[in-house]
């Protein structure tokens, strides 16, 4: 059995006893058997169930184990305000505590291992198996972006190779690979693929596409700069919109573009 | 100069903040002489949209002299006067083609984030979040004005400020609210909401033929401008039942159309207007789609629901089986103002529209954040304000 799946089955018995004696669970962990607690017991039995069977029906498993992290973190977060009241037992609340983080532990481990393929696998052959899995869905990563332009298929394929490398609409589109297709409007569809070395591995390229630093992003921003040059003659600029990061939207003492 | 800045949730304050300049070749600046504080402005207001920043110049419905002009503007001068249509838009691409301003696909420069939230991007629009463009708005003493050679509409005829300013947004948005109903003579029209907007959708549906207005609201004072001035009959649904007593007024059918000029803050009463603030509350629905839900329940089989009061994000418990069902058509969408800027101007000209009625404040710039504490909590009878920056 792979750890993923005995994380799995944990929780399925974990989240039954929660919600079949949420009472017995409350008092083993050391609160109050209020209303209230055993009706919180009950809803986080259903949602520990819930990502426990999510662990063996999902194809893609790894939203579902980050979301056990957080359940993690959440479940830390309540036994945090349990513990501020008076009325709890705090050397149970203790015990439910460790146990909690040892758990938070496991559900890290196995989630980074689904994250990132370059960390050692500490557990079993299925994770190496549902690791080769994700790596051919996201295999050859490459960039697909497309805009439309309102202007005929020759003008735009006449203009493209010098707007494209025009300074103000950046410095991706240049390079790649663009085809021109005239629609039965006569509007001109311009598609652009690019494959690209990812860096830092997944959760980098997670992260430049939050902070919109990945090539797709890139791409898209720069095709409708070409797009705006082209049907506008300029890129179009707000007063925000002309600095790096944040900026309200109001005018600035010096024009930076 | 002076400029309505919004400082966070129900905070505006008038801040000294730097003159625009022109950025883009097609740019005019404009010096503002008259604006004015949009219902929408209330859900940017009370933080119901998200991508405000601290600093962002308010305003979005302005109008004033040209002072300055960019090198592609040919159809403008300095001196010319000028009523600004709120969305921003190219006038090149095929949404501006295809007369829908408001989607114009050049005119948002932060489109990637109103894809991100809604699918597709609209145009920018002045002073209205990061999310349509970040552009400084107009409740300032100058603006800077894109694609001048699009969207300003010169006044050349002697009006006044007040009888040309509301050209920008709520005259065009209450009117495109009618059409969109597709009002035929002998028609019952209902219109949700006796704000600004509202009382021009009424005002309008009767221009396009409707027999009947009603209009539902809860507050005295704006039931008795929609009844007074546009000729409707009222509806208050804190003293009787809407959905019974619009049954009762078209012999049991309901109106042909209905109209929500209320959008995501609507109010209402009993366990539904309770579920949707606490709902909101928690962020679990971002708008509150009390009047949208009774405009579709309240409808006519066959009728048409039109939408114009503003919703942002995601609602709950709509009733897509009487929509379905009961074959109902629902059109919506932001003014594409540029489209009826000329032929309401000549409709104001003849004397056929006189949108003043709705103004009840006018105020200096400088006491703007007075203006959307009387605006929001309608104090002193508030329907429109004015706010005076030259």
């Amino acid at each position: 059995m792979s750890l993923a799946q005995g994380l799995g089955w944990f929780s399925v018995g974990l989240g039954a006893a929660q919600v079949l004696a949420p009472r017995t669970m409350a008092r083993l962990i050391g609160i109050e058997e209020s209303g209230g607690n055993v009706a919180l017991m009950r809803a986080l039995g259903m949602r520990e169930l819930a990502s426990g069977v999510g662990i063996f029906s999902q194809k893609n498993d790894r939203a579902f184990l980050w979301g056990r992290v957080i359940g993690d973190m959440m479940d830390l977060a309540l036994l945090g305000v349990a513990a501020a009241s008076a009325r709890t037992d705090k050397r149970r609340l203790a015990g439910a505590a460790l146990a909690v983080a040892g758990a938070t532990a496991l559900d890290m481990i196995v989630a980074r291992q689904r994250s990132n393929p370059e960390v050692t696998d500490v557990a079993t052959s299925t994770v190496d198996e549902w690791d080769e899995r994700a790596d051919e869905a996201d295999a050859a990563p490459r960039v697909h972006e497309i805009i439309t332009i309102n202007r005929p298929h020759d003008e735009v394929a006449r203009l493209w190779p010098e707007i494209a490398r025009r300074p103000d609409v950046g410095d991706h589109l240049g390079s790649a690979e663009v085809s021109f297709h005239a629609t039965p409007r006569g509007e001109t569809e311009v598609r652009v693929e690019v494959e690209y070395e990812p860096r830092g591995g997944k959760l980098g390229a997670m992260a430049a596409k939050v902070a919109r630093k990945d090539p797709g992003s890139h791409i898209h921003r720069e095709l409708r700069h070409a797009k705006q040059i082209i049907e506008v003659g300029e890129v179009v600029h707000s007063d925000a919109s002309i600095h790096r990061g944040k900026h309200p939207a109001q005018p600035d003492r010096e024009v930076r573009i | 100069m002076k400029a309505a800045c919004w400082m966070g949730k129900q905070t505006v304050e008038v801040l000294d903040v730097p003159e625009p300049k022109i950025l883009n070749q097609r740019d005019a600046i404009v010096r503002i002489t008259s604006t004015a504080i949009c219902g929408s402005d209330l859900h940017l207001y009370n933080g119901f949209v998200p991508t405000m920043e601290r600093g962002d110049i308010m305003g979005h419905e302005f109008m004033g002299e040209v002072v300055e002009i960019g090198s592609q503007v040919k159809n403008l001068k300095v001196g010319d006067r000028v009523v600004v249509p709120f969305p921003i838009a190219c006038g090149a691409c095929a949404a501006c083609k295809a007369e829908m301003y408001s989607l114009c696909e050049n005119s948002n420069p932060n489109a990637w984030m109103a894809e991100k939230m809604w699918g597709h991007s609209p145009a920018g629009i002045f002073g209205y979040s990061h999310l349509t463009g970040g552009f400084a708005g107009g409740q300032a003493e100058f603006a800077r004005v894109p694609f001048a050679d699009v969207g300003p509409l010169k006044i050349e005829n002697g009006l006044s400020d007040e009888q040309v300013l509301f050209l920008s947004d709520i005259l065009p948005t209450g009117y495109m609210g009618a059409e969109m109903a597709d009002i035929e003579p002998g028609d019952v029209v209902a219109v949700w909401g006796a704000g600004p907007v509202g009382q021009f959708a009424m005002l309008s549906a009767y221009l396009l033929g409707a027999e009947r207005v009603i209009a539902i609201d809860r507050i005295g004072y704006r039931l008795e401008m929609a009844r007074d001035k546009v000729g409707a009959e009222i509806i208050n649904y804190e003293q009787s039942s809407v959905l019974e007593t619009l049954k009762e007024m078209t012999g049991g059918r309901g109106p042909d159309a209905c109209i929500d000029a209320v959008g995501l803050e609507a109010h209402g009463h009993g366990p539904m207007f309770i579920y949707d603030r606490a709902k909101q509350a928690m962020m679990m629905e971002t708008d509150r789609p009390i009047a949208l839900r009774e405009a579709i329940i309240g409808c006519r089989n066959g009728g048409t629901v039109s939408i114009i009061g503003v919703y942002g994000g995601f609602i709950d418990k709509f009733p897509i089986g009487s929509l379905m069902n009961r074959s109902l058509t629902v059109r919506a969408g932001q003014c594409h103002v540029h489209r009826y800027m000329k032929p309401l101007l000549e409709r104001i000209e003849k004397g056929e529209i006189d949108p003043t009625f709705v103004i009840t404040h006018t105020m200096p710039l400088l006491d703007a954040a007075q203006g959307y504490e009387t605006f929001v909590n309608k104090e002193d009878n508030c329907e429109k304000i004015i706010l005076k920056a030259a």
